[in-house]
């Protein structure tokens, strides 16, 4: 059938670099972990089903280059080896504890068998290393990965330093080079925080295209003929494409979305915190504490404390409806737009890659299953890349977007609230020190210790950027850890600094920080430099 | 980004005590939350003239609510007040004296609904201006609006960032490489170094400057850093005497009245300020002193900032152009109408731990096209059921039963049927939750020669018995 319009799904998968190696167990830790249990591992599997059965869908990821180091660190694949095998372990227990109860005994070897497999396909599917995985799919045309800001910065709030919006947009090309094999032809803007003119930097990095939120487009200058239906260049040739509001509600708005159905399974009762604390405690925080350890045994039930026992089968039939409705409903919405436009019409429905799977234990097979449904002969709408709409429609209309994120209430207030503004006057500092050095040393014959010295303050730097920590300190979920992470890469950055300028560089002290903090290997710290 | 959930947990249970600490503050999150959903909305006409009063053309009439409330509007904690203050004198031994207290109640005005505090001795400054600039000379009407849209506006950024500075006042720095403890420890690598850098952040870098940042169309934020030397060369140039009587400010210049300006007053141990600033404008700060006799002292200056558009743009491409009234069909099906809470909030809420219900107030129950009607009736279901499961008496009784042994190493044991394995030492531990019933749990061991036979049975009874009592009064 010939499709009357597109659908452009965006995964944005991200977490924040956080690796310590100074410690045996580290909490914080278990993001990655997770999330590769939980989201990476089942959207890769998921992506595998469709490829299996021949199926030619299209959707978009950005691969964070925080992520992209994580994934590829040696010491966290160690770790999540360990992690899923303790879990493991902990599975077979409930399998047999379970046993006389049919209905949790069901759900216990669900879990038995998805850590199992999620073991087999990270140790001997993808040898450890995830991002082989998704490079399978970007290699077989089906995944178009985007990169990101190299750790996450949010670059409105860097604006007044375009040295240092330069460093995350170059380090990200860079990074994702190395992981990748080739040059990134899109950018998910961290937090999809877009200023004016920032354009003009990816342009110098070979970028085409990124996101904006909804308002980035409706708002630009002069008003975009196609709303967020069509993507616009900016001045500098660099294609902007809006977010639909509209497919983003209906499957993350509590009320009329899909994630709170009943039969989901309910993501706040974990054993971890259920079962008896002598039988939990090798599998929770080694001092006692009790955390979360994904096996979850009820369904969201409602809104009651008793809870019923989650059924995958029917979670998963649950799923498929709902991807159908998705579908039917993204179907609706191009007819009706198509009345209004002279071209097809393109819906981009970008999501948090983390919350199929991890939050929405189900979403994964919800993106399958619709990702299934477009490519039907059948279906009216298809699946398509940013870029494959750009080549179905070279010409764009030539807009200024307006400045915009995607957080709560569309600017920057997120990252700069009473809860986090006081990091802006370190970051912009120790931005502008970081240019200081690299413009006085880049013309210098310096020594290696020099030159380490230098690439060790730009990953500080790069760091202490990070939006994961003030979006923390907003959200007041884990704000002590984010204090501290800022204040540490700050301070570090700031020793460095001192000991560079001064000529008393401490041998020891810079393997200490190269041996902590180790993303980005390969760092130049010349981008910095005037 | 996500995953967080559980850390959090953790952080509850780690602090257990601070957390109920935290959630008595007045300032509390969520309350505050509620508060700026149901007051902004109304407000916000109101607040739109008094942003054009108070920064476009400011008036005569800001500086009398500072004037008729003197020390109080000098020292108040919160931004905007964007008042030519040249002629103003104030009465600043009183700024230190109530200093703290003035920060401290205007937390409280966030929680407190402002009628309760009429004639209150705890008036907060920012009320108090209010109420006197009722009854003030001309032009009062200016001052009133502004401030009191500035009380409704809860979520005024710098009440609450008072009150975290004096909270969060972190000592002059000291930093060095001594500083950093190292401490060499094992670990899979090895030994290495544990370095603790985590100490007090600088105070000051010893620089003058003057930054400014963009928060949203409506509210932009300035902070800076003076070098003690530049603050002392100011002392030198206007006199010791003048010095101690002039004020601190922000002059605001706005791009488009040229050479036009507006000054707001500051506390002297500020070293931030949100300042509330038309949509689409182009500003830049300088950051000084008054003196009496109405000289600025500049000490810094900041860049010059555009602020963001907040509605379509005006300009229309001829190149791109659409028929009468399908621009603004378009803008309506992007979802032009109802922005402001996107769902990626929702998403990011929840992806990052918050609990839903918590959440759910803030989704905007707008339906941008026709389409969503059958996500209408999926919805409607579902609420039936949640009726039929809510209000019901519940009670949960989990039973495990741990069955345990020993036997010959050699001996093969079964437990209801299903063999299980012995450790070397021929010890066995098997834990099973129990349902409901009356269950037999035979453990069945024969010995190695096939010649022996053991059955021991325990027999579990679990039931649950659901009673209806008349309801007695």
């Amino acid at each position: 059938m010939e499709e009357k319009g597109y659908v452009s799904m965006v995964l944005h998968a991200h977490l924040p670099y956080v690796r310590h190696p100074e410690y045996k167990y580290f909490l914080e830790e278990n993001w990655l972990f997770e999330a590769i249990n939980e989201t990476y591992i089942p959207i890769l599997c998921s992506f595998d089903n469709l490829y299996r059965d021949g199926i030619n869908f299209k959707i978009t990821m950005s691969l964070t280059p925080t992520l992209l180091a994580m994934l590829s660190d040696p010491l966290l694949q160690e770790r999540y080896v360990k992690h899923i095998d303790a879990l493991i372990e902990l599975a077979e227990k409930e399998v047999v504890r379970t046993q006389l109860m049919s209905d949790y005994n069901c759900a216990a070897r669900m879990y038995l068998e998805k850590f199992q497999l999620n073991r087999n396909i990270f140790v001997n599917k993808y040898g450890n290393n995830l991002i082989n995985g998704f490079k399978k799919f970007q290699d077989s045309g089906n995944l178009e990965i985007i990169t990101c800001c190299a750790t996450h910065g949010f670059l409105p709030l860097m604006s007044v330093n375009s040295k240092a919006v330069e460093a995350q947009i170059k380090i990200a090309v860079d990074s994702y080079r190395r992981h990748l094999g080739k040059a990134p032809r899109g950018i998910w803007l961290a937090e999809c925080g877009y200023f004016p003119g920032h354009d003009e930097i990816l342009k110098k990095y070979g970028i085409q295209f990124f996101f904006t939120d909804t308002h980035g487009i409706l708002h630009s200058n002069p008003r975009p003929k196609y709303g967020v239906f069509a993507p616009a260049f900016c001045p500098s040739g660099v294609a902007a494409f809006g977010r639909d509001v509209e497919s983003s509600r209906s499957v993350w708005s509590m009320n009329e979305g899909y994630p709170g159905d009943y039969n989901y399974r309910e993501f706040y009762r974990d054993v971890g915190f259920d079962l008896d604390l002598d039988y939990i405690r090798p599998y929770i925080h080694p001092d006692g504490i009790r955390i979360n350890t994904g096996i979850k045994y009820y369904k969201i039930t409602g809104k009651t404390n008793l809870k019923e026992v989650y059924n995958p089968s029917r979670a998963s039939y649950m799923a498929k409806e709902h991807a159908a409705n998705f579908h039917f409903n993204r179907v609706k919405q191009i007819e009706h737009l198509a009345h209004y436009m002279d071209r097809k019409p393109l819906v981009v429905s970008p999501y948090d890659a983390e919350l199929f799977g991890h939050w929405w234990y189900e979403g994964p097979q919800f993106i399958e299953h619709f990702l299934r449904l477009s490519c039907d002969y059948k279906s009216n709408i298809k699946t398509l890349t940013p870029v494959e709409y750009l080549e179905k429609y070279p010409k764009n209309q030539v807009v200024t977007p307006s400045f915009s994120s995607w957080g709560h209430k569309g600017y920057s207030e997120v990252w700069l609230s009473p809860q986090n503004d006081w990091v802006y006057k370190h970051l912009i500092e120790i931005a502008e020190r970081m240019v200081e050095l690299a413009t006085y040393y880049q013309s210098q014959s310096s020594d290696l210790l020099v030159n380490r010295a230098l690439a060790q303050a730009a990953r500080e730097l790069l760091l202490a950027q990070s939006s994961d920590w003030a979006f923390i300190m907003y959200n007041n979920t884990t704000v002590e850890y984010a204090v501290k992470r800022t204040k540490d890469h700050i301070n570090r950055f700031n020793l460095l600094y001192e000991q560079i300028k001064n000529r008393r560089i401490e041998p020891d002290f810079i393997q200490a920080l190269e041996y902590h903090d180790n993303i980005f290997p390969d760092i130049d710290y010349r981008i910095y430099a005037m | 980004m996500v995953v967080k959930k559980s850390v959090n947990q953790e952080a509850n249970v780690k602090k257990a005590k601070t957390v109920e600490k935290k959630a008595n503050v007045p300032g509390d999150k969520m309350s505050v939350k509620k508060s700026v959903k149901t007051s902004v909305t109304p407000a916000k006409n109101e607040s739109g003239s008094a942003r054009k009063i108070s920064i476009a053309a400011p008036e005569k009439g800001v500086k009398k609510t500072a004037l008729t409330t003197g020390k109080k509007a000098v020292s108040r904690p919160k931004p905007a007040a964007v008042s030519k203050t040249k002629k103003v004198k104030a009465e600043k031994e009183i700024e230190t004296k109530e200093k703290t207290s003035v920060k401290k109640t205007s937390l409280k005005s966030e929680s407190k609904a402002p009628e309760k505090n009429k004639n209150s001795k705890t008036l907060p400054s920012t009320l108090k201006a209010t109420k006197k600039s009722n009854s003030g000379p001309k032009k009062s009407l200016h001052a009133k609006v502004s401030a009191s849209s500035e009380n409704k506006k809860r979520e005024n950024p710098a009440q609450k960032s008072a009150v975290k500075k004096t909270a969060v006042k972190t000592p002059v720095n000291t930093m060095s490489a001594t500083s950093v403890t190292s401490a060499e420890v094992e670990n899979l690598y090895g030994k290495h170094y544990i370095i603790n850098t985590s100490q007090d952040l600088p105070q000051s870098y010893g620089k003058n400057r003057l930054i400014t940042l963009i928060r949203d169309p409506e509210w932009i934020y300035a902070f800076w850093d003076v070098a003690d030397d530049k603050i002392n060369e100011v002392k030198n140039i206007v006199g010791n005497e003048d010095f101690f009587k002039s004020k601190r400010i922000l002059r605001v210049y706005d791009a488009a009245a040229a050479g036009k300006y507006s000054d707001i007053e500051l506390t002297k141990t500020a070293s931030s300020w949100y300042i509330h600033v038309k949509p689409e404008a182009s500003y830049s700060l300088e950051l000084g002193y008054l003196t009496p006799k109405g000289n600025f002292v500049k000490l810094a200056e900041s860049n010059k900032i555009e602020t963001p558009r907040q509605s379509m743009s005006e300009v229309k491409d001829e190149k791109w152009m659409v028929k009468d009234g399908v621009f603004e069909k378009i803008y309506e099906l992007s979802g032009g109408t109802q922005l402001g809470m996107s769902s990626a909030d929702i998403m990011q809420a929840m992806a990052r731990g918050m609990r839903p219900e918590e959440f759910s107030e803030l989704i905007t129950k707008g339906i941008s096209s026709e389409t969503l009607s059958s996500q209408f009736s999926m919805e409607k279901k579902r609420e039936e059921e949640d009726i039929k499961r809510q209000r019901k008496f519940w009670m949960v009784l989990n039973t495990e039963i741990i069955v345990y042994g020993a036997t010959e190493p050699d001996a093969s044991v079964t437990l209801m049927g299903k063999p299980i394995k012995l450790r070397q030492d021929g010890t066995f531990s098997i834990r099973m939750a129990l349902p409901d019933s009356d269950i037999d749990i035979p453990a069945v061991g024969v010995s190695s020669d096939k010649v022996d036979e053991i059955i021991i049975t325990p027999c579990v009874h679990k039931h649950t018995n659901y009673n209806k009592k008349e309801n007695s009064f």
